[in-house]
C-alpha cells in the first residue's frame, strides 16, 4: 500500500525506548555546538567570534536593541508581499485554471517572468517603486506569486471530474463552484505552493535589505560585516536561521490546521475502501 | 499512513516537485499555439501604444522599439558575451560540485538510518538560513571574486541535492529492497541495481531545483558583492539610469534562464528515457 501510495518509507531506527527517540536528534547538534564553542574560543579569529558571545549577541542586539528598528520591519515587509502574493495567486489561478484560452495566452509571458531569477526582478522594482518599503514588498509578492498561482492552476486542472459533474447535475452557481468545492480542492496544493513562497520571501526580503535599505535584518548583517562587527554578523544569520525554522513548523502547523478536514476525508475514504 | 504523509512537510515539498513535473504551462505551445503568440503580441501592442501615448509613463518603462534596438546594441558588445560568461561559468561550477558532493553524501545518510535520525535538526535548521545571508560571510574569507560566488552557489545549489538524494533513497520500494535480500544480491549489486535507478529521478529532480537556485545565487551575489556577471550588470544599467539597457538585459537573462532550463530537461530526459516517470509528462517546458 505504501509503494502504491508513493509514499515515503522511513525506517525505524534500529533500537526502541524513549530515551533512544529524544537522544538521537540531540546528540549531534549538540556535539556540534560544543566543538563550535571550544574552537572558536582557542582559535581566536576576528571572524569566527566565540559562540557564547554571538549567542550573547542574538540576545542583547537581535532580540534586544535592534528588535523593533530591525527584525519587526522585515517580518512586516515579509508577511505583506506574501499576503499579496496569496491573494493574487490564488485568485489568478482560479481564473487561469478555468479559462483555457487565457491560459494560453498569458503562459509564455509568466513562464517568462517567473524563469528570471529573482534577483534581477529587483532593479526593476527599484525602477518602479524607488528603494521604500514598497519596492521591498512588490519585491516579494512578485516573486512569491508564481509557485502560489501555478500550484492553484495546477490544482484547477486536476480537479476530479466526479466532483464537476456533480456540480452541473445539481446546477451549482458558477460562485458557489469556485468558492465551495474548486477552493477547498485546490487548498493541499495551494499550500505546498505557499510553501516555496516563504523560504523565497525569506531570501527575497534580505536580498533587497542588503542591496537597497536603511533598516532590516539584510542591511545589518550588511553593515555588521563593514564594520567588523562578526558577533552581529554571526547574530544575524543565526537569527535567520532560528527565524525559518520556526516559521516553517508555525506553517506546518497552519496547515495541518487548515487542512484537517481533508486528512479527515481521506482517512474515511480509506475506511470505506 | 498516508493522510499524515499528505501533511508532512517534506513529502510537500516532494509533491510540489511532482507538481512542477507535470508542468501546468508547459503545454501552451502545442494546444493552440497561436494563442501563446497573439497573447504576446497583444502585451507588446499594448506596452508600445501605452508607453508611446504617454499612459504608462516612459520613465518607468521605455517603449518596446526602444529596448529592441539597445538589445541589438548589447548584443554586439563583448562585454554583455562576458558577462554571460562569468554568469554561466559560475552556475555551471556551482552545479556540478554540488552534484558531485551532495548526491554521494544524501545517498550514504539516506541508506543510514541513524545518520539521517542525528543530521536532520542540523540539516533543517542549516537550510532555512536564506543562502543570501552568506554573502557577507563569503566576502569576508574569500574576498570579492568569481569565487566567492561559485562557493555560495556550491552552498545554495547542495541543499536540493543532497535532500532529494535522501528521500530518493528512502522510497527505494521495499519490496523491491526484500526481493533483492532475498536472492542475496551482494551489497554493491543492490545499490547499482536497485537503490542508484530508483533513486535517480528524485536526484534529477534535485538538479532541476539546484540549476535555478544556482543561478539566482549567482546573480545575487554578483549584485549584492559586485562581482562580473549579468547581475552587476543590470544593477550598473538600474542604477546608472540607463533603463532601456536595463529592461534589454533583463530580456537576455530570461532567454538565457529558460535555455538553460530546457537544457537541464532534454538532459535528464536522454538520461532518464527508461523510467516511467518520463512518460507520464504531458509537455516539455519551454
Amino acid at each position: 500500500m505504501n509503494v502504491l501510495n508513493g509514499e515515503r518509507t522511513i525506517p525505524r531506527l534500529p533500537w526502541k525506548g524513549a530515551l533512544a527517540k529524544v537522544f538521537t536528534p540531540l546528540w549531534l547538534p549538540l556535539l556540534t555546538l560544543i566543538l563550535i564553542a571550544v574552537i572558536t574560543r582557542s582559535i581566536n579569529v576576528l571572524y569566527f567570534p566565540p559562540l557564547t558571545e554571538v549567542i550573547g549577541n542574538l540576545f542583547s542586539t537581535w532580540l534586544g536593541s535592534k528588535l523593533f528598528s530591525d527584525v519587526i520591519p522585515s517580518l512586516i515587509r515579509m508577511a505583506a508581499g506574501l499576503a499579496i502574493a496569496i491573494v493574487i495567486g490564488i485568485g489568478l489561478g482560479l481564473v487561469m485554471g478555468m479559462g483555457a484560452r487565457f491560459r494560453r495566452m498569458t503562459s509564455p509571458i509568466i513562464e517568462f517572468i517567473r524563469g528570471l531569477p529573482a534577483p534581477t526582478l529587483l532593479p526593476f522594482a527599484m525602477v518602479l517603486f524607488g528603494i521604500g518599503d514598497s519596492m521591498k514588498i512588490f519585491l516579494i509578492a512578485l516573486v512569491c506569486v508564481f509557485p502560489i498561482l501555478l500550484n492553484t492552476i495546477d490544482a484547477v486542472l486536476s480537479m476530479n471530474p466526479t466532483l464537476r459533474m456533480t456540480c452541473s447535475a445539481y446546477s451549482i452557481g458558477k460562485f458557489d463552484r469556485v468558492i465551495r468545492v474548486m477552493l477547498p480542492g485546490a487548498m493541499p496544493q495551494i499550500f505546498a505552493g505557499i510553501r516555496t513562497a516563504f523560504a523565497l520571501a525569506l531570501i527575497m526580503v534580505v536580498f533587497s535589505e542588503m542591496l537597497s535599505s536603511t533598516d532590516g535584518i539584510g542591511h545589518l548583517i550588511l553593515i555588521a560585516q563593514r564594520n567588523y562587527d562578526m558577533a552581529t554578523m554571526w547574530g544575524g544569520i543565526m537569527l535567520l536561521g532560528i527565524l525559518g525554522y520556526v516559521l516553517s513548523i508555525l506553517f506546518a502547523l497552519t496547515e495541518k490546521y487548515v487542512l484537517s478536514w481533508h486528512r479527515r476525508s481521506k482517512e474515511s475514504r480509506l475506511a470505506n475502501v | 499512513m498516508t493522510k499524515l504523509a499528505e501533511l508532512d512537510p517534506e513529502v510537500g515539498q516532494r509533491r510540489l516537485a511532482v507538481a512542477e513535473r507535470r508542468n501546468v504551462l508547459g503545454s501552451w505551445w502545442r494546444k493552440g499555439s497561436a494563442d501563446g503568440f497573439i497573447g504576446v503580441l497583444i502585451a507588446l501592442c499594448v506596452w508600445e501604444l501605452a508607453t508611446q501615448t504617454g499612459l504608462l509613463p516612459s520613465q518607468y518603462l521605455p517603449p518596446v522599439t526602444t529596448i529592441a534596438v539597445e538589445l541589438y546594441e548589447i548584443l554586439t558588445d563583448p562585454s554583455l558575451w562576458v558577462a554571460i560568461g562569468w554568469t554561466l561559468w559560475g552556475w555551471a561550477l556551482g552545479l556540478v560540485i554540488a552534484t558531485l558532493v551532495a548526491v554521494p553524501l544524501g545517498i550514504f545518510v539516506g541508506l543510514s538510518v541513524f545518520s539521517y535520525a542525528s543530521l536532520k535538526p542540523i540539516i533543517e535548521t542549516l537550510r532555512s538560513i536564506p543562502s543570501v545571508a552568506w554573502i557577507p560571510v563569503i566576502v569576508l574569507i574569500s574576498g570579492v571574486n568569481l569565487n566567492s560566488v561559485v562557493y555560495l552557489a556550491i552552498y545554495a545549489a547542495f541543499w536540493p541535492l543532497f535532500i532529494q538524494a535522501i528521500y530518493g533513497v528512502q522510497d527505494v520500494n521495499p519490496v523491491a529492497r526484500s526481493t533483492a535480500n532475498v536472492f542475496k544480491l551482494g551489497r554493491v549489486s543492490t545499490f547499482w541495481h536497485v537503490i542508484l535507478p530508483s533513486t535517480t529521478p528524485y536526484i534529477a529532480t534535485g538538479i532541476r531545483i539546484a540549476s535555478t537556485i544556482s543561478l539566482l545565487v549567482v546573480v545575487a551575489t554578483s549584485m549584492v558583492i559586485g562581482a562580473p556577471g549579468l547581475g552587476m550588470l543590470i544593477s550598473l544599467a538600474q542604477s546608472g539610469g540607463a533603463l532601456p539597457k536595463m529592461y534589454a538585459l533583463l530580456f537576455v537573462m530570461g532567454v538565457l534562464a529558460l535555455g538553460l532550463n530546457y537544457v537541464i530537461l532534454m538532459v535528464e530526459r536522454k538520461l532518464l528515457h527508461w523510467h516511467s516517470s518520463q512518460h507520464t509528462r504531458k509537455g516539455i517546458s519551454p
